[in-house]
């Protein structure tokens, strides 16, 4: 009789034990979320994008308008080439021309102009700057004779803020064709004493020439060069101008899709360190999470899910190779209520321009922006979803 | 990550299926005849033979009940968001361990000759213990707001042996016996893998992990060859070179005395598994290293044109992971002692009623880097010389515990069932304690001569 009380109590015991709410034969909801405090992670650096990354992307977009403009040097600099002639005759144009070849005489070719300004111009109006500008006006004779010649008045035509103004062109009132001459240097001007003007072109009133009798009977070589010509070669590196600026507003940024809802983020801070050589500002105003655009009621009409905020506001400050600067930023993103949700598209809203106070600093390929440093924090926890 | 957070939690929990021993109600049950394995000193009043025992004994100071929790209809894991982070680590220690041993009696044959009482016995024994810093779930679930990690302390080992032991015991006067267990120890196979030292450094600007372990495990089964650059490779695995003998041999006594100053009064004492093992090491490595990860420095803007982005990160990855690696040693021996207890208990038959009796025991285990102690109070019954039942009740350094044991004959055949535990309850089903605990399942079958 005692020994049941024992038995019964030793079951009573062992039948405690088990905790129904414990059962795992049902299944475990393995859902977890990691790091629900913070989380801290060193990203590290990226980059650099480089002034020459962005002409071969624009390449290989076949986007070739600012790479026919530019030229790159083998040292990665950037500049305008512009090749022409302000003035060029054939032998045998000039002998019709004449009145009496069979004499000697002075012909008046009247006033003889070029305008600089190609490549230059398009560039001057999208805000770039030039320094460092190079003029080489050479000769072409293909006489036995040399040619004297006199200009009544030569003037080069500068662009300033201010307006065009015009400025003796010395060398160019009197000078001599030599016989044979094949790219023969005339004048090389000087131009830094004119450092924010931009050379637009070259004028010769009163052009002429002391021409000898028959001047096409004079042809060194009549399979040759039959033209006799002033020919310019206008080089100048490019800077940005202060008025260089570029906005991107409202521009949407399709196709991201980023898959991160799953991961059920309450706040993620991207702090990173710039480091910039490019002489270029970068004011990231505003930056909003699209919705899928399965959700826009006009395709042109890009919605916006109200439930995310980025906080931006930032600047990237330009610098030079010599002179980097460095900017530190941080952008947060963080879901109002809730969970971050997937990223389909950014709308972006930045500008981008000549960095202010600094000196016209030349482009070269190797310029561009990196990032020095950088570091996520994220805040609420990552959650793994179910298997 | 997933997977890690399995590991580590049934790391812990894993073995509490394995149960496992130092029987403490043997004091207070006659007719057990295996109290000599309690101490070595205790006679028993006839010859016998047993065809087996298992004693299994699990110690952990962290419960299923830290990992899983009820929320409604469902089960969850301690990572769920619904689970408050200091209710979790707040369950936690600061390093949490579970220690588990397992003595399983083959043969055993005892026989009175005069005062004397002598025993021999075959048995295995296997012994297992793994620690988890709380520090790992407290960057689990927390993150990194604190920098600064100590981690070291992780760690494995295990353990199995064959047992071969003689015990005496005398029975010196009317109320003191002594006696002793020699046992010799036959090392199979042991695993021990310790990481000393891992601090580990999680900040904004970099990630660094100092590390020290080592790993120590027999070759008996398989050895493990090194890569071209001397690191294990646990892929080469094979037989070739494995070790073929014992893998450890080792030596150890058990100690004990027993006082009976007045009838009815008896009082115990004794030291267990006083010993160690000469261990053979043939799979040997350690890892040693700084690694310091700070982001990754020299992604470039073809990578991320050209989807190479993963890739770089598996790198920089695989490279954080190879100071992991363990760097293959020359085969390594170790002394190793081996867990031992010291038990101590009274026992009181009330005299107006002899087969009632009310004691105390009290029990002390020391492993490697973890210890072990309680205290409990027993009430026994033995009516009959057939039947002896005893409960017990006390507080262990893991809280409350309580325990039950019969011992009942069946003509010449004696079953001996006791169960020891704490309280909390378990998972149904499975024997996975919710609490931090102490279990004993004891279950053997004796026949006497």
């Amino acid at each position: 009789m005692k020994f049941r009380y024992f038995l019964w109590l030793g079951l009573a015991l062992v039948a405690a034990c088990s905790r129904p709410e414990y059962d795992i034969s049902d299944g475990v909801n393995t859902e977890v979320t990691l790091f629900q405090d913070e989380l801290s992670v060193p990203i590290g650096g990226l980059g650099p994008f480089t002034l020459g990354s962005v002409f071969d992307l624009l390449d290989e977009e076949g986007i070739d308008v600012i790479s026919e403009l530019l030229k790159v040097a083998p040292d990665g600099s950037v500049y305008v080439e512009e090749k022409g002639n302000i003035f060029k005759i054939s032998a045998y144009e000039l002998e019709n021309r004449l009145d009496d070849p069979a004499v000697p005489q002075s012909w008046n070719a009247g006033y003889c102009s070029t305008f600089i300004g190609g490549a230059s111009e398009i560039l001057y109006f999208l805000g770039f700057g030039f320094v460092d500008q190079h003029l080489e006006i050479t000769m072409e004779n293909p006489f036995t004779r040399a040619i004297p010649v006199t200009s009544g008045a030569a003037t080069y035509v500068l662009a300033e803020e201010s307006g065009e103004k015009e400025v003796p062109a010395e060398g160019l009132g009197q000078f001599t064709i030599p016989a044979y001459a094949d790219t023969e240097m005339l004048v090389q001007p000087d131009f830094s004493g004119y450092p924010k003007a931009r050379l637009t072109g070259i004028k010769m009133e009163d052009l002429t020439l002391d021409l000898p009798a028959h001047p096409a009977s004079c042809l060194r070589n009549e399979l040759g060069n039959l033209f006799l010509s002033l020919d310019y070669h206008y080089v100048s590196r490019v800077t940005l101008s202060g008025n260089f600026e570029i906005p991107f507003e409202n521009y949407p940024i399709g196709g991201i899709d980023i898959p991160i809802g799953r991961y059920k983020l309450k706040k993620c801070e991207l702090s990173m360190e710039f480091e910039s050589t490019f002489p270029m500002q970068i004011e990231v105003k505003d930056l909003k999470v699209l919705l899928p655009e399965t959700e826009w009621a006009d395709p042109d009409e890009p919605l916006i899910d109200e439930n995310v905020k980025i906080v931006t506001g930032f600047i990237i400050e330009g610098g030079s190779e010599e002179k980097p600067a460095v900017s530190a930023v941080t952008l947060s993103i963080e879901a109002l209520e809730g969970t971050i949700p997937d990223i389909p598209g950014l709308l972006l809203n930045l500008n981008v321009k000549a960095q202010p106070g600094l000196e016209a600093v030349p482009l070269s390929t190797w310029q561009g922006i990196r990032v020095k440093s950088s570091s996520a924090r994220l805040t609420g926890g990552i959650t793994i979803p179910k298997e | 990550m997933k997977k890690i957070v399995t590991l580590l939690a049934t790391s812990l929990l894993a073995a509490v299926s394995m149960n496992a021993q130092s029987f403490q109600s043997a004091l207070f049950l006659d007719g057990y005849r295996l109290g000599y394995r309690y101490n070595p000193a205790l006679q028993n009043e006839n010859s016998f033979l047993s065809v087996g025992q298992l004693e299994s004994q699990t110690r952990n100071n962290v419960g299923a009940a830290s990992f899983l929790y009820p929320r409604g209809e469902e089960l969850v894991t301690a990572l769920h968001s619904s689970v408050p982070a200091q209710e979790f680590l707040g369950s936690l220690k600061d390093n949490n361990t579970m220690g588990s041993s397992l003595n399983y009696s083959l043969f055993s044959y005892g026989w009175r000759k005069g005062a004397s009482y002598q025993t021999a016995e075959v048995g295995v024994r296997a012994a297992y213990k793994t620690n988890v810093p709380k520090d790992i779930f407290s960057i689990l679930k927390l993150g990194t707001g604190e920098t600064n990690y100590d981690l070291g302390g992780l760690g494995l080992n295990g353990n199995l042996m064959v047992e071969l032991a003689y015990g005496y015991s005398h029975k010196l006067a009317d109320w003191v016996s002594v006696g002793a267990r020699a046992k010799l120890l036959l090392g199979i196979n042991s695993l021990d893998y310790t990481v000393t030292r891992m601090d580990v450094y999680m900040a904004e600007d970099k990630y660094k992990l100092d590390l020290e372990a080592r790993l120590d495990l027999t070759s008996r089964l398989s050895k493990i060859h090194a890569d071209k650059e001397g690191y294990l490779d646990l892929s080469k695995l094979s037989q070739k070179d494995r070790w073929k003998l014992p893998s450890g041999v080792g030596l150890a006594v058990d100690l004990g005395a027993v006082f009976t100053p007045v009838e009815g009064l008896t009082m115990s004492v004794s030291l267990l598994d006083l010993g160690g093992v000469f261990w053979y090491f043939g799979n040997a490595g350690k890892s040693q290293g700084s690694v310091t990860f700070s982001g990754m420095d020299s992604l470039t803007m073809e990578d991320i044109r050209e989807g190479n982005f993963r890739s770089r990160f598996d790198d920089e990855l695989s490279a954080l992971l190879s100071s992991l690696k363990i760097k293959e040693l020359k085969s390594r021996t170790s002394l190793e002692m081996i867990p031992f207890h010291v038990n101590g208990g009274i026992r009181y038959d009330l005299p107006f009623y002899r087969a009632l009796s009310i004691g105390a025991t009290g029990n002390y285990l020391h492993m490697s880097g973890f210890t072990y102690a309680e205290g409990r109070g027993a009430l026994a019954w033995n009516p009959r010389k057939w039947l002896g039942i005893t409960l017990n009740g006390g507080v262990g350094t893991y809280g409350p515990v309580w325990g039950a044991a019969l011992n009942a004959a069946v003509w010449k055949f004696r079953l001996t069932l006791g169960y020891c535990d704490g309280f909390g309850g378990t998972i149904p089903y499975t024997s996975t304690p919710l609490k931090p605990n102490n279990k004993t399942v004891t279950l053997g079958l004796t026949f006497d001569l």
